[in-house]
C-alpha cells in the first residue's frame, strides 16, 4: 500500500516538474535538481487545487486520478514538441574535493538517523499528531466519505475547534490520493508528509549547490536534518512543513529571478505562494508580504512589472483561495475578536513585553534544549564571514524584507488573538519560528561565504 | 559532529513517542466501531454528551476535549454538536454518570447500551 501511495502522487508531481521547466528552460544537472524538487511541490499543489475545482463540478465521480495522467501526458508532449531540437541527455562528471566527500558522507548519515526519526514517528503515530488528524486528515475523511456531501465540512454547525475554515492543500491531496487508491489508508498522509519533507530540504540543497556550491548545500543541510526538526515536524502529518516549504519555494524563485531575470522564475514564484495560502492561514499573510517586499526591493527595476509577473502565477491559487473563503468557509476564530477588542488588546503594553519575550526566547533557543541553532549560526556567520553580492542585493533585501514582515504579521496576530495569549504562544509559536526557519537558512547559506573558499583561504 | 550527535538525540526522542502497538487514535475508532453501525444515516448532525454535560458527574476536564475531537475525526462526515438536542446522540459517560443522566431523562430518550461507556439516544420527544 505504501508503494501504490507513492505511485498515485506520480503524475501529479511529474505534471509540476514538466510545468517548472515550461516556465524555466534552464539546462544542465543543477538546475534539474532544483526543477524536479519545485516540481514535487507544484504538483501536489495544482492537483490538490484541481481536485477543489474537479470537486466542485463532479462531486459524484472518482476519476480525477484521470485528470492528473491526462495533465501530465499532455505537459510531457509539449515539453517534447518545445525541445525537440535540443533533446539530449548527458551525465554529469562531478569531481568531489576531500572537504565535499567529508560533508557528503556526514550528511548521508544524519539523513539516515532523520529518515529513521520520522518512519519511527509515522510508525507510532500513523494519524499524525493533534493538529494534523483534528483538522486536515478530517477535513480529508469528510471530503471522502461523503463525496456528494462533501460541502458539508464547512457546516457552520461544525465546532470552531476543528478549524474548517482552513485551506485545503492537504485535505484534498489526500482524499484524491484515497480515491485514486480505493481505500482510506494512512500510508497516503504519511507519503505526503515524506514528499514534503524530501522536496523541502532537497530544494534547500539543490538552490545552493546551483547558487553557491556544493559544500554549502551540504553544510545547510546539515543544520536542518541534523536539528532534525524536518524529521519530526514533517512526519507528524501537520500543515507547518509544507507551509514552510512554499515559502522557501517562493524564495529561491525570487533569488533566482534576481539573478537570471527569467519572467518565468517569478510567475512560479507567484503561484508558489498562492500554494503556501492554500495550506494554511498564515500563507495569505506571506502572498501580501511577497507583494510588497518584491515591490520594494525592486523598486528601481520596473516594479510594477516584477509585480506583473508575479500576479500573474498568483492568479489561479489566489482564486480558489478566496472562493473557498468568501463562499464555502466558516468565519476564522483567529479574527473573531471585533475591531474594538482587537485595539484594546494592541495597546496593552503587557501583551507587548510578553509576545517579545516569548519570540526572543523560542528564537534563541530553536531546534536545541537550551542553546538553539541561530547562537550557533551566528558563530558560523562569524567563523566564516559574510560574502554578499552587489548584484543581488534586491534578492536579500526582498527576502529579508519577506522573514521580517511575515513574522511582524504574526506579532500582530498574537496581538489580537481571541485565545488566552500565553496558550497560544506556548500551543503555536514554535512552529511559526519552524516556518520562517527554513527560508532564513536559505538566505544566511547565500550570504555566508562558501564553505569551500573559507577553508582553502585560511 | 554535532549534526549527528542531535540526530541521534532526534531518533530517541522520536523512539520515546507513543507505542508501535497502542495508537489512541486507531483504538478510539475501534471503540466506536459499533456507534457507526447503529446509526441510521451516515451524514448529519448528532449530539455529543460526556461526564462533565451531566450535574453531579465525576469528570477530567483534561480529556474533556481530547476525546471529543477524537470522536468527531471517528465519526466523519457526521457533524458532532455538544449538548442532547439532536434527534441522535451518542453519550460517553461512565456508569455512574449515566445512572445520573438517566434520573434526569426518562421516557425522553430511547437508549442503547453499548460496549466501553457508550450509548446511543435517540430522542423521542421533540
Amino acid at each position: 500500500m505504501t508503494f501504490l501511495s507513492i505511485l498515485i502522487f506520480l503524475p501529479s508531481i511529474l505534471a509540476g516538474i514538466l510545468i517548472v521547466h515550461l516556465l524555466w528552460r534552464e539546462r544542465g544537472w543543477k538546475a534539474v535538481w532544483v526543477k524536479i524538487f519545485l516540481g514535487i511541490g507544484l504538483g501536489l499543489g495544482q492537483a490538490s487545487l484541481l481536485d477543489f475545482v474537479y470537486m466542485l463540478w463532479f462531486s459524484n465521480e472518482n476519476g480525477f486520478f484521470l485528470v492528473q495522467l491526462a495533465l501530465s501526458a499532455g505537459l510531457l508532449i509539449a515539453v517534447v514538441v518545445c525541445e525537440r531540437k535540443d533533446l539530449r541527455f548527458t551525465l554529469p562528471r562531478v569531481r568531489f574535493s576531500r572537504l565535499q566527500i567529508f560533508l557528503l558522507a556526514s550528511l548521508l548519515i544524519v539523513m539516515v538517523l532523520c529518515a529513521l526519526s520520522a518512519v519511527n514517528i509515522w510508525a507510532r503515530e500513523p494519524h499524525g499528531a493533534w493538529d494534523a488528524w483534528m483538522m486536515y486528515n478530517r477535513a480529508a475523511r469528510f471530503i471522502y466519505r461523503d463525496q456528494p456531501g462533501w460541502l458539508g465540512s464547512f457546516s457552520r454547525q461544525m465546532d470552531p475547534i476543528f478549524h474548517a475554515d482552513y485551506p485545503l492543500q492537504l485535505g484534498m491531496d489526500i482524499a484524491w490520493a484515497w480515491q485514486a487508491v480505493g481505500q482510506e489508508t494512512q500510508r497516503v498522509p504519511i507519503v505526503l508528509s515524506g514528499l514534503f519533507m524530501l522536496a523541502c530540504a532537497g530544494l534547500l540543497g539543490a538552490a545552493l549547490n546551483l547558487t553557491k556550491s556544493l559544500g554549502q548545500a551540504s553544510v545547510s543541510l546539515l543544520f536542518l536534518l541534523g536539528s532534525s526538526l524536518i524529521g519530526n515536524e514533517g512526519a507528524s502529518q501537520r500543515a507547518d512543513l509544507p507551509l514552510a516549504y512554499f515559502f522557501i519555494s517562493t524564495i529561491v524563485l525570487i533569488y533566482l529571478f534576481a539573478s537570471l531575470r527569467k519572467p518565468g522564475l517569478l510567475i512560479l514564484a507567484g503561484f508558489m505562494a498562492g500554494l503556501a495560502a492554500w495550506t494554511k492561514n498564515e500563507g495569505s499573510l506571506f502572498v501580501l508580504v511577497a507583494l510588497v517586499a518584491l515591490f520594494i526591493a525592486f523598486i528601481d527595476q520596473n516594479p510594477w512589472r516584477v509585480l506583473g509577473w508575479y500576479l500573474l502565477g498568483l492568479v489561479f491559487p489566489l482564486i480558489i483561495v478566496l472562493y473557498f473563503k468568501e463562499f464555502l468557509a466558516p468565519p476564522s476564530d483567529v479574527l473573531g475578536n471585533g475591531f474594538t477588542r482587537s485595539i484594546q488588546q494592541a495597546l496593552d503594553l503587557s501583551r507587548h513585553i510578553l509576545i517579545l519575550k516569548s519570540f526572543g526566547a523560542d528564537i534563541l533557543s530553536f531546534g536545541g534544549e537550551g542553546f538553539g541553532i541561530i547562537p550557533i549560526l551566528l558563530a558560523y556567520a562569524l567563523i566564516f564571514r559574510l560574502s554578499p553580492s552587489s548584484y543581488l542585493r534586491p534578492a536579500y533585501l526582498a527576502i529579508g524584507l519577506i522573514l521580517i514582515l511575515q513574522a511582524i504579521g504574526y506579532y500582530g496576530i498574537y496581538l489580537i488573538t481571541p485565545y488566552d495569549l500565553e496558550w497560544h504562544l506556548v500551543f503555536s509559536l514554535g512552529r511559526l519560528v519552524f516556518q520562517l526557519y527554513i527560508p532564513f537558512l536559505f538566505l544566511f547559506f547565500t550570504i555566508v561565504t562558501d564553505v569551500e573558499k573559507a577553508l582553502a583561504v585560511k | 559532529m554535532a549534526s549527528i550527535y542531535f540526530g541521534f538525540r532526534n531518533l530517541r526522542h522520536a523512539m520515546a513517542t507513543g507505542s508501535l502497538t497502542g495508537d489512541p487514535v486507531t483504538q478510539w475508532e475501534v471503540r466506536f466501531q459499533a456507534v457507526k453501525k447503529l446509526l441510521p444515516f451516515k451524514r448529519g448532525v448528532v449530539g455529543y454528551i460526556t461526564n462533565s454535560d451531566v450535574p453531579g458527574a465525576k469528570y477530567d476536564p483534561n480529556n474533556e476535549q481530547g476525546e471529543y475531537t477524537l470522536t468527531q475525526y471517528t465519526m466523519a462526515p457526521i457533524i458532532l454538536v455538544r449538548g442532547d438536542n439532536e434527534a441522535w446522540t451518542i453519550a460517553n459517560l461512565n456508569s455512574k454518570a449515566f445512572q445520573l443522566w438517566s434520573q434526569t431523562n426518562q421516557g425522553k430518550f430511547r437508549v442503547m447500551p453499548l460496549k466501553d461507556d457508550l450509548y446511543l439516544l435517540q430522542r423521542l420527544t421533540p
